[in-house]
């Protein structure tokens, strides 16, 4: 009986895979080709994968050693196929935009930008009408309006910051990158989050621009983490696309890669795509 | 909505309460531009601001009951964003 396929990326077919590639449960990494590409899979048996940091990093380390070889796209972590044909049933259903994607990634690297802040209070933000006495007079159904008038101004206020604190980054470090994608407010500590698409004889520039980013706004934590495979900028799957707020200004990361900048612990659990029957 | 049968009637609360939640906040965003705007007087205010708070705090016991979060009504309204989103 056939096993189910774990998929880890999309290669050009004649892209040679490193020798002794083996991936889950020790199981050998092989090919499944369509065409003019081949998906990178190891067969998987009975197995639950949970997205313990072990193997979020174990999907990782194959994808990059695949990388060397070749142009290659990762997959998202928890991609499995029913079988070898259902693997190939997936790269015939989206071939034209894997061979672009392809071609368009396969190259180039990811870098991923996270900005933490203290969230700032200006005068005049924390507004109620009336203080003291006067607020007091007024009914529980005024108090609560007022209370969330004064709470949607600030919020207000905080997402402006944010945009103009994002335009100024983007603005220093967008110039060394092909693409990027930016969340602005993920959380109320977090500023921005922007992954970074770029040539990789851009790296060495780009970090430098952001070493200067982070010497110029000491009152921020600016994390950096990269290069990492592109898989922000893989094009999703039709009907897989994230909102449109949770882009922002500009398209979101349906995939977080593993968080390398808090020294290995993984960030992606809560991005993990259960199984799917396409591949992205 | 999956339309799995154990889990159809959460899945079915989950829809109901975010289409509320909806109703909710679009009232709401539109009381307070008019207190901003200062086209009610006290009583209106008042009133309003009763209602709403009522209706969050009803919200709030139907999330519990069926064991939801805010981000479990979370909608996606394609061009207008997510219904949690920014406002």
């Amino acid at each position: 009986m056939a096993s189910a396929r774990y998929v880890y990326a999309i290669l050009a077919r004649e892209t040679p895979l490193p020798a002794g590639l083996r991936g889950f449960n020790g199981a050998v990494v092989s090919t499944v080709p369509y065409r003019a590409l081949a998906a990178a899979t190891s067969p998987l048996q009975n197995e639950v994968l949970r997205p313990t940091a072990e193997n979020l990093w174990l999907h990782e380390a194959i994808v990059e050693a695949l990388r060397p070889q070749g142009p290659a796209l990762p997959v998202r972590f928890r991609t499995v196929l029913a079988d070898a044909t259902a693997v190939a049933d997936a790269l015939a259903e989206r071939y034209d935009v894997l061979v672009a994607d392809l071609d368009r990634l396969g190259d180039k690297v990811e870098f991923g930008l996270n900005v933490l802040w203290d969230p700032p209070i200006t005068p005049g933000e924390d507004l109620a009408p009336g203080s003291g006495a006067a607020v007091k007079a007024q009914g529980l159904g005024a108090r609560y309006l007022h209370a969330r008038l004064a709470t949607n101004r600030r919020e207000a206020a905080m997402r402006e910051r944010a945009r103009a604190l994002a335009r100024e980054l983007d603005r220093q470090l967008s110039v060394h990158a092909l693409e990027h994608r930016c969340t602005l407010l993920p959380t109320p500590r977090l500023v921005v989050r922007t992954a970074y698409l770029l040539e990789p004889g851009r790296v060495p520039a780009f970090q430098d621009a952001f070493a200067q980013l982070d010497r110029a706004h000491p009152a921020l934590r600016v994390l950096l983490s990269g290069p990492w495979p592109p898989y922000t900028f893989v094009t999703p799957p039709e009907g897989d696309e994230r909102s449109p707020s949770s882009r922002q200004q500009h398209d979101a990361s349906p995939h977080q890669p593993p968080d390398r900048s808090n020294g290995g612990a993984s960030s992606t659990s809560d991005h993990v795509v259960n199984t799917r029957e396409q591949l992205s | 909505m999956n339309a799995n049968p154990d889990t159809v009637e959460h899945d079915l609360a989950k829809l109901v309460l975010a289409l509320i939640e909806l109703i909710r906040r679009l009232l709401e965003k539109q009381a307070l531009r008019r207190v901003e705007a200062g086209s009610l007087d006290e009583d209106q205010i008042e009133r309003l601001g009763e209602t709403l708070l009522k209706l969050e705090q009803k919200m709030d016991e139907l999330k519990t009951t069926f064991g939801l979060q805010d981000e479990d009504l979370d909608l996606n309204l394609g061009p207008l964003g997510d219904l949690m989103g920014e406002e």
